[in-house]
C-alpha cells in the first residue's frame, strides 16, 4: 500500500513539479533567456501585470506548443471537434461562431442585449453605450454638422444568405434581423443601403457561390453584387457630374473610364479553416479558387488607388479589405464600388474594426474629411452585437 | 487563480507545498498555541496572493474582515463579558459582514430596483453606481460569520491570528467552498495529521476534481450557453441546453469541490464532502441532502435553527423553510430570478414536509421518483442561469412548446448537436448515472484506480491548453 501511495504523490509531484523545471530549463538553455517566472518579481502585482503574465506564460509554454496541436488534431480525428470560433455546416462548409450566433441571440431591441452593461449619460441623455444606435446618430450628427452626408451599410453574415448551408432543416429563406435594423434606421431618417435583397436576389437566380465555404467573407461575385447595390446607391445620394459619367453594370461602359478591369483568379485557404486551428486543415480542406476582377487604372494600368482627396469615404472591415489589399490586390469592394461610380474613393479600413475603431482612426485622421460629402460607413452585421470595442461614441476633430 | 490553470498548477501549487514542507512545525507547542501556527501562517499567506490573482485590492475587505472578527472572536471569547454586551458584539459582526456582503453583492442590484421604484412612480432615476464584486466574498463572509456565531455559542476562541485567517482564506475552499463551519475545522487548525496516505487520497481527489472540470463541464457548458444565448430556441433544443447546464454545473461545481477536499488533505485538512449524487436524489428533500451539502448545512445551522427551525409550531416552521430558500437563492446572486430559485425549492421542500418529508410522488417505482424529481432539479436550473426574470420564463415558455422560435433558430442545431456535442453529453449522462461518487471511490487505493485517476488528469492538463479561461461557475456567488 505504501508503494501505491508513494506512487500517488510521486505522479502529482511529477507533474506539478517537472513541467516548470523543464519550461525554465528550456527558457536557460534554448531560448537563453531567464526563466520567465522571475518576470512576476521585476513587475509591481497589479491586476494587469499578472494576467499579461499569465497570459505570457501560456504562450511561451513549451509543453503547450508541444500538446495543443497534438490534441486539437486528435479531437478531429476522433470525434470532428475543432476550436469553438468555427462551427461546422453542411458538407465541406464552415461557418464563423459569431456570425451564427449573431443570428440567434437577442437583438438590440431586447433588452437581453444589454445585460451586464449600464446606462451612462450623453450629450445629456441617459443612453446604453451598447447600443448601436447611440453611436451612429451621434456620427451621422457630427457628420451632418460638417455638411457630410452618412450612408450606413450592414453586410450579410455568410448564414443570412446561406443558413442551408450551415443546418440542412432550415425551412425557406428566413429573413435576418438586420433587416428590422434598417427598416428602424429608415425610420429615424438614416440614409441605409440594403445588401440582402440583391445578394438573396441573385442567389435566388442562380447566380454563383455568393460566399466562400470556409471563409467568413464574400466571393468576389458575391463582392460585385454589393458593389453594384451600393454603387446604385451612392449615385442615387450625390448625384454630381463625376456620378453622371459613372459607369453602369460592367458590360454597358458608354463613356471614357477611369479604370479598366483585368480577370484573374483567387485562392483561399479560408479563414474559418484557420479558426479552427486543426494542424492538418490544409489536407482535409482544399484551397477554393474562385475567379476575380481586378481594377486597373485605364491610363497606367496600375492597381486602382485610392484618393484622399475623394469627395466619398469608405469606412470598412474585412469585407473592404478582402481582394482589395488581399491578393489579389484592387479587386476588393472599394475598387468595384470606385469603378461602377468612375471615381477614387478615399478609405479607412480596419479587420473587425469598423464599429469603433475605423472612426478613431478617422479621428486621427481629421484631414480625411476635408471635401467630403459623403461617408459610406460599412460593417459586417454580426458586429452590431460582437463589433470589437463595441459601439462608442466618438468625437471628431 | 483557478485551479485548472497552469499558474496553479505549475507554479503556485509546488511553490506552496514545497515550502509548506519545509517549515518545521512545533512537537510540543505551548499550551493555546498550535503546533502548525507557522505552516498556517504560510497558508494564510498564499492565501491572499491565490486570492489577489483576481484583483489585488479584493483582498483588502478580506482583510478588514479577518481582523475585525479574530478581534470581536477574541472578546467574544472572555469569561467576564456581559450576556448584553456579547449580544452587541454578535450583531456589530454580522452587521458588519452582510453590510460588506450586501455593498459588494447587493448593491448594484439595490440601485437599479430603486431606479425602478422611481421610475414606476413617475419619479427621475439615477445613474447607478458600479461596484466591483469580489469574487468568492459570499463564501469567506459565511466562514467569518460562523466563526463569530460558534465563538457566540460557546465554543473557545483562536488565540493565534494565523490560525484564524488560515481559516478563512485556506486557499482550497476561499472563493467557492465547500462552505467550513469553524468548528470542523478547529481542531485541524491546532493539530491535525500529515501522513501519506492522506497526501495521496488527497492526489486522487484532485485528479479525479480535475478531470471533472476539464473533461466534462467546459464541454458541455459551450451547449448550455449557445442554447441560453439564443433569443426563442425550440423546445427540444431548450431542454438540450438546460440538460447540458445540469451537467456542467454539477461537474463544474463538484470538481471544484473535489479538488479543494483534495488539496485540503495535501495539507492535512480534512474538510467536509460538498456533494453525493444530487441526481440520484428521489425527492427534492433528498436532493438538498446531497447538492451542496456545506451551504444547506450552514443554512441549517446558522439560520433555520437561529429562526427557530421546526421548534415554534408547524406554521412557523414553514415560514422558516421558506426564508432560509429564499435567503439561500439570494445568496447565490442579487438577481430576482435567485430568489425565484430559492422560492421554487422552498415550496417543494414545504410540500413534501407536510405530506411526511416525502414527494407526492412517493409511491411511484425509484427511478420514477428520481426521473420526476431531476425533472423538478432542471426547471429549477432555467432560473439559475437564465439572462433575468422575464429571460427565465421565455426559455420555460420555449422547453414547453410556447416560445416563438425566429426564423433562424434552426441553426442553433448546428452549434449544440455535432458529434463530439452528442459524445460528451453521453459521457456526462453516464458520469452521473453511474454509482461511484469521487469520494467513495478515492477512500480506498488502487493500482487499477491509479491508473485511471492519473490518465484522467493527464488528459485534463492536455485539454486544459486547448481550452479557452474557463472560470469556475461559482466563484460568481
Amino acid at each position: 500500500m505504501r508503494k501505491l501511495e508513494l506512487t500517488f504523490a510521486f505522479a502529482l509531484l511529477a507533474v506539478i513539479a517537472g513541467f516548470p523545471l523543464i519550461q525554465a530549463g528550456h527558457e536557460a538553455v534554448v531560448d537563453k533567456e531567464a526563466p520567465h517566472v522571475f518576470d512576476l518579481l521585476r513587475k509591481i502585482p497589479s491586476k494587469e501585470n499578472l494576467h499579461r503574465w499569465d497570459d505570457n506564460s501560456k504562450d511561451r509554454s513549451v509543453f503547450a506548443k508541444w500538446l495543443r496541436p497534438v490534441t486539437l488534431q486528435l479531437r478531429y480525428d476522433l470525434f470532428g471537434e475543432m476550436a469553438p470560433k468555427s462551427v461546422k455546416g453542411e458538407g465541406d462548409w464552415l461557418f464563423y461562431n459569431q456570425d451564427v450566433d449573431y443570428l440567434l441571440q437577442p437583438t438590440y431591441a431586447s433588452d437581453r442585449f444589454y445585460k451586464g452593461t449600464f446606462d451612462t449619460l450623453i450629450a445629456g441623455k441617459r443612453v446604453n453605450p451598447r447600443n448601436p444606435l447611440v453611436a451612429m446618430e451621434d456620427f451621422r450628427d457630427r457628420l451632418k454638422a460638417r455638411g457630410i452626408e452618412l450612408l450606413l451599410v450592414p453586410i450579410p453574415g455568410k448564414p443570412s444568405i446561406y443558413p442551408e448551408k450551415l443546418w440542412h432543416g432550415v425551412q425557406g429563406q428566413p429573413a435576418s434581423p438586420t433587416l428590422a435594423l434598417l427598416d428602424d434606421l429608415k425610420r429615424r431618417g438614416f440614409n441605409v443601403a440594403d445588401l440582402f435583397h440583391p445578394l438573396l436576389d441573385a442567389k435566388a437566380a442562380g447566380a454563383p457561390q455568393l460566399y466562400l465555404k470556409r471563409d467568413t467573407h464574400w466571393t468576389p461575385q458575391g463582392m460585385e453584387v454589393a458593389a453594384e447595390a451600393l454603387a446604385g446607391r451612392i449615385k442615387q445620394m450625390i448625384p454630381d457630374p463625376d456620378t453622371a459619367a459613372a459607369l453602369g453594370p460592367r458590360d454597358s461602359i458608354v463613356f471614357t473610364p477611369r479604370y479598366m478591369i483585368k480577370d484573374t483568379t483567387v485562392n483561399r485557404w479560408g479563414d474559418i479553416a484557420e479558426m479552427t486551428k486543426v494542424p492538418d486543415r490544409r489536407k482535409i480542406w482544399p484551397e477554393e479558387s474562385v475567379p476575380a476582377t481586378q481594377i486597373l487604372d485605364a491610363k497606367t494600368g496600375k492597381p486602382y488607388q485610392d484618393d484622399p482627396a475623394s469627395t466619398i469615404l469608405w469606412l470598412g472591415d474585412s469585407y473592404s479589405r478582402i481582394y482589395q489589399t488581399d491578393a489579389p490586390g484592387s479587386a476588393g469592394i472599394i475598387s468595384h464600388v470606385a469603378y461602377r461610380l468612375n471615381r477614387p474613393l478615399a478609405s479607412i479600413v480596419n479587420d473587425g474594426g469598423a464599429s469603433t475603431v475605423v472612426r478613431q482612426q478617422l479621428a486621427r485622421r481629421g484631414e480625411l474629411l476635408q471635401g467630403k460629402k459623403l461617408v459610406v460607413w460599412t460593417f459586417v452585421e454580426r458586429d452590431l452585437r460582437f463589433g470589437s470595442k463595441g459601439w462608442q461614441v466618438q468625437e471628431l476633430p | 487563480m483557478v485551479f485548472t490553470e497552469d499558474v496553479f498548477l505549475f507554479y503556485f501549487l509546488p511553490l506552496v507545498l514545497l515550502v509548506y514542507y519545509l517549515i518545521p512545525y512545533q512537537r510540543d507547542p505551548k499550551p493555546g498555541k498550535s503546533r502548525y501556527w507557522m505552516r498556517n501562517l504560510w497558508l494564510t499567506a498564499v492565501g491572499y496572493i491565490f486570492y489577489s490573482w483576481f484583483e489585488p485590492w479584493f483582498v483588502l475587505p478580506m482583510m478588514f474582515t479577518n481582523v475585525a472578527d479574530y478581534l470581536f472572536g477574541l472578546y467574544l471569547g472572555r469569561d467576564d463579558v456581559p450576556s448584553g454586551r456579547r449580544k452587541l458584539v454578535l450583531i456589530v459582526s454580522m452587521c458588519m459582514n452582510l453590510g460588506l456582503l450586501g455593498l459588494f453583492k447587493y448593491g448594484v442590484f439595490t440601485q437599479e430596483n430603486l431606479n425602478h421604484l422611481l421610475a414606476a412612480v413617475g419619479h427621475p432615476t439615477f445613474s447607478v453606481l458600479q461596484i466591483a464584486f469580489p469574487i468568492g466574498i459570499s463564501f469567506y463572509t459565511f466562514h467569518s460569520m460562523s466563526y463569530i456565531i460558534d465563538i457566540y455559542r460557546g465554543e473557545r476562541p483562536v488565540k493565534s491570528f494565523a490560525d484564524f485567517s488560515c481559516f478563512v482564506s485556506l486557499f482550497p475552499q476561499l472563493v467557492a467552498g465547500p462552505i467550513l463551519r469553524y468548528n470542523v475545522l478547529s481542531l485541524q487548525l491546532h493539530s491535525r495529521t500529515h501522513s501519506l496516505s492522506l497526501f495521496s487520497r488527497g492526489v486522487m481527489l484532485f485528479f479525479l476534481g480535475f478531470a471533472m472540470k476539464i473533461l466534462l463541464a467546459n464541454p458541455v457548458g459551450r451547449i448550455a450557453d449557445a442554447a441560453f444565448g439564443a433569443q426563442a430556441p425550440h423546445a427540444i433544443d431548450a431542454w438540450w441546453g438546460v440538460l447540458a447546464y445540469a451537467f456542467q454545473i454539477y461537474f463544474d461545481f463538484n470538481g471544484y469541490s473535489v479538488m479543494a477536499l483534495g488539496l485540503g488533505m495535501l495539507f492535512g485538512f480534512e474538510l467536509i464532502r460538498n456533494f453525493n449524487a444530487p441526481y440520484h436524489a428521489d425527492s427534492i428533500t433528498d436532493f438538498w441532502r446531497r447538492w451542496h451539502i456545506s451551504l444547506s448545512t450552514w443554512l441549517r445551522e446558522y439560520l433555520y435553527i437561529s429562526l427557530g427551525g421546526n421548534r415554534k409550531g408547524e406554521r412557523r416552521t414553514y415560514i422558516n423553510l421558506a426564508l432560509v430558500m429564499l435567503l439561500g437563492g439570494l445568496w447565490h446572486g442579487a438577481q430576482w430570478q435567485f430568489l425565484f430559485w430559492g422560492g421554487i425549492h422552498g415550496t417543494m421542500l414545504g410540500i413534501e414536509r407536510w405530506s411526511g418529508k416525502q414527494p407526492f410522488y412517493a409511491n411511484s417505482p425509484r427511478w420514477l421518483r428520481v426521473g420526476v424529481t431531476f425533472g423538478v432539479v432542471l426547471i429549477t436550473w432555467v432560473f439559475f442561469r437564465a439572462d433575468g426574470l422575464p429571460h427565465a420564463f421565455s426559455y420555460l415558455g420555449s422547453m414547453f412548446g410556447l416560445g416563438h422560435p425566429g426564423p433562424f433558430a434552426d441553426l442553433l442545431k448546428a452549434e449544440i448537436y455535432d458529434r463530439h456535442d452528442l459524445i460528451n453529453m453521453a459521457v456526462c449522462a453516464v458520469a452521473v448515472a453511474q454509482p461511484f461518487q469521487s469520494y467513495e471511490f478515492g477512500k480506498r487505493l488502487s493500482w487499477g484506480k491509479f491508473a485511471v485517476a492519473f490518465a484522467l488528469f493527464l488528459a485534463g492538463v492536455v485539454m486544459m491548453y486547448t481550452q479557452s479561461f474557463n472560470p469556475f461557475l461559482y466563484f460568481q456567488f
